[in-house]
């Protein structure tokens, strides 16, 4: 199994002088590109499932070409499938590991998801159409 | 909405429409059958492992469709053999 890492952000108030405090960290998580993943995104997602394999929804996501974070949730969902990890419970704690109201962070973390998508394609001998 | 299109289209199989057993069960259920080993399907790659699948199931079609043949010419009382490219030419030249 592969394994990478993502960024993460958390932010608190600190009561002693009253400031937003953002800690920058990372979690490790690894890459899951087998039958199980498959049965994660019919599991998660059964809307997106019904119409294609996780796999082929990738390969159309990186090929439509919209560019920053327009596709971001799209992205996190086929993540979230790829993933296998005890420390996130749910979709919505997944959701909540990332701030996606920052443009910078956000850039950063659409980038680290297609190399991951890339990765996740090109370690198939076979693709999705042959 | 553009965007909405290009990411969520229709389903352009039809057969999805009554999908009764998961994708994953049917794939699962196919791995019993051709008894392709647990390590394999847990360490290989979904694509890969879904292609091993219809190749085997496309290698069955082709020796039942065979067999089929061979039955049915049987009954007609002919004789039908497989025969190399070489012997094709022999054949066809009255050799």
């Amino acid at each position: 199994m592969i394994t990478t890492k993502l960024p993460t952000i958390k932010k608190h108030i600190d009561d002693a002088t009253n400031q937003l405090v953002v800690e920058k960290g990372e979690i490790t998580v690894g890459i899951d590109t087998s039958l199980f993943a498959e049965e994660r995104w019919e599991r998660f997602f059964p809307h997106n499932a019904k119409n294609e394999t996780l796999f082929a929804y990738v390969e159309r996501i990186q090929n439509a070409g919209v560019v920053g974070g327009a596709n971001i949730v799209s992205d996190l969902k086929a993540l979230y499938c790829f993933m296998e990890s005890d420390e996130i419970p749910d979709f919505k704690s997944f959701l909540q590991m990332f701030d996606l109201a920052d443009t910078e962070y956000l850039k950063a973390l659409s980038n680290k998801i297609k190399f991951v998508f890339e990765i996740a394609l090109k370690t198939a001998t076979a693709n999705a159409k042959n | 909405m553009a965007i909405y299109k290009r990411l969520d289209p229709a389903p352009t199989d039809p057969a999805a429409e009554n999908l009764t057993v998961p994708r994953y069960i049917a794939i699962a259920q196919k791995c019993v059958e051709l008894k392709i080993p647990d390590v394999f399907i847990a360490r290989s790659h979904f694509n890969d492992l879904y292609v091993l699948i219809m190749s085997i199931d496309i290698a069955n079609l082709k020796h039942a469709i065979r067999q089929i043949r061979k039955m049915r010419s049987k009954q007609r009382n002919q004789n039908v053999r497989d025969v190399s490219a070489a012997d094709a030419v022999k054949i066809l030249k009255g050799g």
